[in-house]
């Protein structure tokens, strides 16, 4: 249901030169998948670490007739998208939706939506640190000539230092990937669970930093791989347990503490997932009436 | 007998530049033919050039004017002016070199000292060393120092070293210095029986030698250097 | 192996190369040629102009004139500043290798030394874990560092022990040709004795051609087959190091022999 939106305002808040601006590194990410492509950020109503790239990239995209879903986490009733997805009622006055399958644009902070998406849909991420060597190698000058020149061995030092360290690589959420063969890309903080949702996926996905201002893409029916070493191929994360509510075993799930005596229960993270398999019918060991 | 070395009109000199030019001749228009299986002996009183002529056949010190000529791979090849690489080839599979001091590398076991010629031209080590060995128990140099680098070894253990490393490889041209000194009867015979079989085998050697028996004993010719006025 | 080829292409030819400081001269008119298994000495005092030679030649420093060309393994000559920067690059990782004085500049201080053993190899594509591990752990014995010490970080070194490092580090991914810049420089002398004994062997054992700067002659002829010597940003003398060493021609040659000092 659409809303009026709030005449104050441009529609989605940023002007429209500042939106082709967006757009055309929109365009020139998705034509080289994987690339960081830096964009003149503009002040965000939300300080820097609240999302303000993925607002902009969304906001680029925003079209009158689009059905917009914003999760935080896998949820879409927690704090920021509430109050992200209220910013897009107000200044765009779009329609908005909790099912993943309705929505046309899905900005998500640190989860990939469990339902499997389709073509004609936009994902937009929203990305805190987009240089997945940064932490190896501080100076851009240098990073930049690395993805410039494939020159990827420090990745994988990474990787190396981690299964020397721990037994196994520990990296347990933005984990790197390889786009396309060619570029190494930080997915942002997703758990390395959503990784392989990001290969051949039919849907466009948008990558947004505002504090660092780089956008990066993946087209759809791309090739995303984890990066990993022959011995130890990359894995994804299990459960024992099966959701409380719904009784998903496929899906990522987050641990509740219920007591101060050690009582705890897992629930899917994606809540609309939840909800739409407790629609079907499916129970977990914590419900006991239908929905 | 074919000639393997041929020295003409070589002549050498020193210009100390940094002390204030002064030039000092050493030799002039040295002559000298070696055929294989001969030992000539340089002789002359100390100080007359001997060690520098046998430096200037080796490449060590650079030739003012004339040839160095030695038979190498079947052809002549004139080491006065000579390519660098093309002298250290030379002296990698031809000319062999015995100084009177052993220069030492450190922390290389003496075994591997000896047997280092013969790796260099692409001998299997372990093949190598064995010949390291027999060479060196035959100068008597005992096993329990085969091991150790030789920096800590006396003089004459050292000259031993210094030999054996000269023999290792079957040289066609051989030159030594002093090949003798510091060394007992006992050790003096055994490297006067290698030269005698380098010899047998059509080597060419020019040698050096302060002990005039052992010089009788096994050279066939002499070949004296006169000293030259030395200008101020 | 190791016997220097006759009559073979140069590994590395280098021609008139020049590069100024604004008006000082770095270097002019240097002109010298490499053969596989060689090393040559570039000696000097400081400010002969011998390191900006070698990072000349090595392709971290473009010159102002001249030309280095490098044969690679297909035979093929390439102008070392003419090729494109990723071209320059990917020699650098794989055929070439640079030993720096300061052990800390060739390595990453924050990660193992297996890590830093093992990376040359990620580098151009090896992704077997414990293939890496071994081969790190190979090298870490060849430049005598004791294996337990593979996950440590070269923070925890001593001095010697992350030239050493270092040497590992450079050598691991089998380059062709390696250069040197006052690889015992700094070091205590027992330390720097046991360095250049163990690059004389790696030199000798893997057929490597070097180009080592120093300005120690003790180390240059230990280490080298050919010296050139070097005054202001020129080559006075070059040949044999023995030859060079014991009847130096040049004033400045004459000069730096008798001013090492005989213990």
């Amino acid at each position: 249901m659409s809303e009026a939106r709030d005449p104050a305002y441009n529609f989605a808040y940023l002007d429209e030169q500042t939106k082709r601006m967006i757009r055309r590194a929109l365009l020139k990410a998705l034509a080289v998948p994987g690339c960081q492509i830096p964009f003149a950020g503009r002040e965000m109503p939300m300080p820097y670490g609240w999302g303000t790239g993925g607002v902009q990239v969304t906001a680029s995209v925003l079209k009158q007739d689009d059905v917009l879903k914003v999760i935080d986490q896998g949820a879409d009733d927690t704090t920021n998208a509430v109050s992200i997805r209220k910013f897009f009622q107000r200044t765009a006055g779009v329609a908005v939706t909790e099912t993943t399958a309705e929505a046309s644009v899905i900005q998500t902070r640190h989860r990939i939506p469990e339902t499997p998406l389709a073509e004609g849909q936009i994902l937009v991420y929203q990305v805190p640190i987009p240089e997945p060597l940064r932490f190896l190698e501080p100076r851009e000058t240098e990073t930049r000539k690395m993805h410039a020149l494939e020159d990827y061995g420090l990745m994988h030092v990474k990787l190396y230092e981690d299964i020397a360290r721990h037994g196994h690589i520990a990296t347990t959420y933005a984990y790197p990937v390889r786009v396309a063969d060619r570029y190494v890309m930080d997915p942002s903080p997703t758990p390395k669970f959503d990784n392989p949702k990001m290969s051949d996926c039919p849907a466009i996905q948008l990558f947004g930093a505002g504090r660092e201002k780089r956008i990066y893409a993946v087209p759809p029916y791309t090739k995303v791989e984890s990066l990993d070493f022959e011995d130890h191929p990359f894995t994804v994360q299990a459960w024992d347990e099966s959701c409380a509510f719904c009784g998903a075993q496929d899906s990522f799930l987050d641990e509740l503490v219920t007591d101060d005596q050690g009582g705890r229960m897992f629930v899917c993270s994606d809540t609309d997932y939840c909800n739409r398999r407790r629609e079907q019918g499916f129970r977990g060991s914590a419900t006991e009436d239908a929905a | 007998m074919t000639d393997m070395l041929r020295l003409t009109g070589v002549s050498k000199s020193f210009t100390l530049h940094n002390q204030g030019g002064v030039r000092l001749p050493v030799l002039a228009g040295a002559h000298l033919r070696v055929a294989a299986g001969e030992c000539v002996a340089l002789t002359g009183p100390s100080g007359a050039g001997k060690s520098t002529l046998m430096r200037l056949i080796y490449g060590n010190y650079l030739t003012d004017v004339g040839s160095i000529e030695v038979r190498h791979d079947g052809g002549w090849i004139d080491l006065a002016g000579a390519d660098p690489r093309a002298v250290l080839a030379v002296r990698r599979r031809t000319l062999g070199y015995v100084s009177q001091f052993l220069r030492v590398v450190p922390r290389v076991a003496t075994r591997d000292v000896v047997a280092e010629p013969r790796i260099a031209l692409g001998e299997a080590p372990a093949d190598a060393r064995a010949t390291a060995e027999s060479l060196l128990a035959r100068l008597n140099l005992p096993s329990a120092l085969w091991d150790l680098p030789p920096a800590t070894f006396s003089g004459g253990e050292q000259q031993r070293v210094n030999i054996a490393r000269g023999f290792a490889h079957p040289y066609p041209v051989l030159l030594l210095d002093e090949p003798t000194a510091s060394l007992d009867g006992a050790n003096r015979r055994v490297v006067l029986d290698l030269i005698e079989e380098a010899k047998d085998r059509g080597a060419a050697i020019v040698g050096i030698f302060h002990d005039a028996d052992a010089r009788g004993a096994v050279c066939t010719r002499e070949y004296e250097i006169a000293p030259l006025d030395r200008a101020a | 192996m190791n016997a220097v080829q006759d009559d073979d292409a140069p590994l590395l030819a280098v021609e008139g190369l020049e590069k100024r400081y604004g008006r000082r001269v770095g270097c002019t008119q240097v002109d010298f040629r490499l053969w596989p298994g060689e090393v040559l000495g570039v000696v000097g005092e400081s400010g002969s102009g011998k390191t900006t030679v070698l990072n000349c030649v090595a392709g971290r420093l473009a010159p102002d004139a001249g030309r280095v060309l490098y044969t690679d393994r297909t035979g093929a000559a390439r102008d070392v500043h003419g090729v494109s920067e990723p071209e320059r690059r990917m020699l650098m990782r794989t055929d070439w290798a640079f030993v720096h004085q300061n052990a800390r500049d060739g390595l990453r201080m924050a990660v193992s030394a297996g890590a830093n053993v093992g990376e040359p190899l990620m580098a151009v594509g090896a992704r077997h874990y414990a293939d890496i591990r071994a081969a790190a752990g190979d090298w870490l014995e060849k430049t005598e560092i004791e294996l337990g010490r593979i996950d440590d970080p070269p923070t925890t070194f001593s001095g010697g022990m992350q030239q050493r490092l270092q040497i590992a580090r450079a050598l691991v991914a089998g380059p062709r040709l390696v250069f040197m810049d006052e690889p015992t420089g700094g070091l205590d002398v027992s330390v720097q004795a046991r360095l250049l004994d163990l690059l004389r062997g790696l030199v000798t054992e893997l057929g490597l051609a070097a180009v080592v700067v120093t300005h120690d002659l003790a180390v240059a002829r230990l280490l080298s087959h050919r010296l050139l010597v070097m005054r202001q940003g020129r080559v006075v003398e070059t040949g044999l190091t023995d030859q060079v060493l014991d009847d130096p021609q040049h004033p400045y040659t004459q000069l730096l022999v008798s001013s090492v000092l005989q213990p």
